[in-house]
């Protein structure tokens, strides 16, 4: 046990000494002078007439971001300008990320065919209500072939909220994702909330339900295009002689971003919905009604290895 | 007195966060660390709005508090750690254990 | 310039870190990933902030004459932090499933004894 007690002594001397660096570091931090202290930006003059706004005396690189916002880009979300204009070279980084993220996945959870899914048997307990627990007494009465049974429906109730639910999901991802030039938002946090259908159509109706409502093959080939667009629409800037991500349609209140920032919300959507599939396929199948259709509430099911 | 205020108000959702962070690390059954780590992310993402910053706390919200807990939920559906429906499985009902939601340490 | 949210980032991180070094089972593993991830995306926004300073966000309603902004370059790669962050769970718990459904127990220490 010596070696066990010196380990954890070793542990416990090193988490202190990094909760330690790190408090002297933010109290050090908090002490020193700033280095963007925006104050002399007139938000006011600066969004009347930006073209007129002097600049000079900017200091730190959020500064002149802010004070070339209106000049440079047609949107009013200095964060989304930043994020698709500004640096779309790191959004390019963290949107193969998620195809990354989403193919190991797939590769991890594949499912042999060799194996098949589980069996389940449905028992019911005698009639008399003996004290036998267990597997003692238990008469079979189905399983839980999809070919030969009836897929059991879940209650009307969820069925009918879900119906009337899903397409203002979907409406309001992509609102969040058309409107993040002009309010909070952008293409990550949409294509976040609109997948949130695949989960409500799990809900209602099952894993029969999407399966059939979901094509993941579809949503992987179109999630991979409108990457490529991502990337095609960056590469035109280089084509022009200019940089990467360069503003090429700016004129009135459009501007390249908005193509980026709808592909990439897509991208997310398609990817997350990817995600959520494999892993709610992994799970098993779906409850199904016995050959007889009882809804014998004292039965218990038992599950057979295969 | 605004500013008392909102330093008041600061600290305890920052103070929430770290107490549901702690309830996460310590808390014996699994189903219940990760409902601790759904209620940090909703107090980061709390703390994130009172810091300015709409995006990130959407962003933080709805991947934190939403998509992660869905994804450990089914995890631990899979691993058999936690029963949603009714089911014993063959081992359960010979050896008469129904209480498989504890971790051990 | 909050001190508080520095210590609770800094604190975060190391609870995550402890979590992550102590515990034997593979989801508190998983949990003590997303707890670091949780302190460092903190710690980023509130290196940002500027006292008295509004969001980023160019609308008429909040505009005053004397107003100035957070910083914006953190927020945004914040936002790439948080989806990486999304990405490497899904991907921990999938190799969590594996392990289950391989080795049959979730102990860190009994799924090295067993080889194959």
């Amino acid at each position: 046990m010596n070696s066990k007690s010196s380990k954890n002594l070793i542990l416990i001397i090193s988490l202190i000494a990094i909760l330690a660096c790190g408090v002297s570091a933010a109290i050090k931090m908090a002490n020193s002078a700033p280095t963007y202290d925006g104050t002399g930006t007139d938000v006011v003059g600066l969004y009347d007439d930006p073209s007129t706004y002097d600049n000079s005396g900017a200091d730190g690189v959020a500064s002149v971001m802010v004070n070339e916002n209106n000049d440079k880009t047609a949107a009013d979300n200095v964060v989304y300008s930043v994020v698709f204009n500004y640096r779309g070279y790191d959004t390019l980084g963290e949107s193969f990320i998620l195809i990354g993220a989403i193919a190991g996945t797939m590769a991890i959870l594949r499912r042999d065919k060799r194996r098949g899914s589980r069996k389940i048997v449905y028992y019911r307990k005698p009639a008399d209500n003996s004290k036998a627990s267990g597997a003692v007494g238990m008469e079979a009465v189905g399983d839980n072939d999809l070919s030969t049974n009836q897929y059991k429906r879940k209650p009307v109730i969820v069925r009918c909220s879900v119906s009337f639910l899903m397409p203002l999901a979907i409406v309001y991802g992509w609102y969040i994702v058309i409107h993040g030039a002009m309010s909070p938002g952008g293409g990550f946090q949409g294509g976040v909330l609109a997948a949130g259908t695949v989960l409500l159509v799990y809900l209602a109706y099952g894993l029969t339900g999407v399966r059939k409502a979901f094509n993941p093959s579809l949503l992987h080939v179109t999630e991979t295009l409108s990457e490529m667009t991502y990337v095609f629409v960056g590469l035109l800037g280089i084509f022009g002689a200019m940089n990467f991500c360069f503003n090429f349609v700016l004129s009135g209140s459009e501007e390249t971003a908005m193509i980026m920032n709808d592909a990439v919300g897509y991208h997310v959507m398609a990817g997350i919905c990817c995600l959520l599939i494999i892993m709610l396929e992994a799970l098993g199948t779906d409850e199904v009604l016995p050959d007889n259709g009882s809804d014998n509430i004292t039965e218990k099911r038992k599950a057979v290895a295969q | 007195m605004s500013g008392i205020l909102v330093t008041v108000l600061n600290t305890l959702v920052i103070l929430g966060a770290v107490v549901s962070a702690i309830t996460a690390v310590h808390s014996e059954r699994l189903i219940g660390s990760v409902l601790a780590l759904a209620a940090t992310g909703s107090f980061v993402g709390l703390e994130f709005i009172m810091l300015q910053a709409p995006d990130v706390a959407i962003a933080e919200v709805s991947v934190g508090a939403i998509l992660s807990t869905i994804l450990y939920i089914i995890a631990l559906r899979k691993v058999r750690e936690v029963n949603i429906r009714d089911e014993i499985t063959k081992e359960d009902a010979e050896s008469k254990d129904k209480s498989n939601d504890k971790e051990v340490k | 310039m909050i001190l508080v949210n520095y210590i609770a980032s800094f604190f975060l991180i190391a609870l995550g870190f402890y979590c992550m070094a102590v515990k034997k089972n593979l989801i508190k593993i998983c949990i003590g990933m997303g707890i670091a991830d949780y302190g460092a995306n903190l710690l980023i926004v509130s290196v940002g902030f500027n006292p008295g300073g509004t969001a980023p966000i160019f609308t008429m309603s909040e505009l005053t004459q004397a107003s100035f902004f957070v910083d914006p370059v953190p927020q945004a790669l914040t936002l790439t932090s948080i989806v990486i962050g999304a990405c490497t769970t899904a991907m921990t718990l999938s190799l969590v499933i594996r392990l289950k459904e391989k080795y049959g127990t979730l102990q860190a220490d009994q799924v090295r004894r067993l080889r194959g």
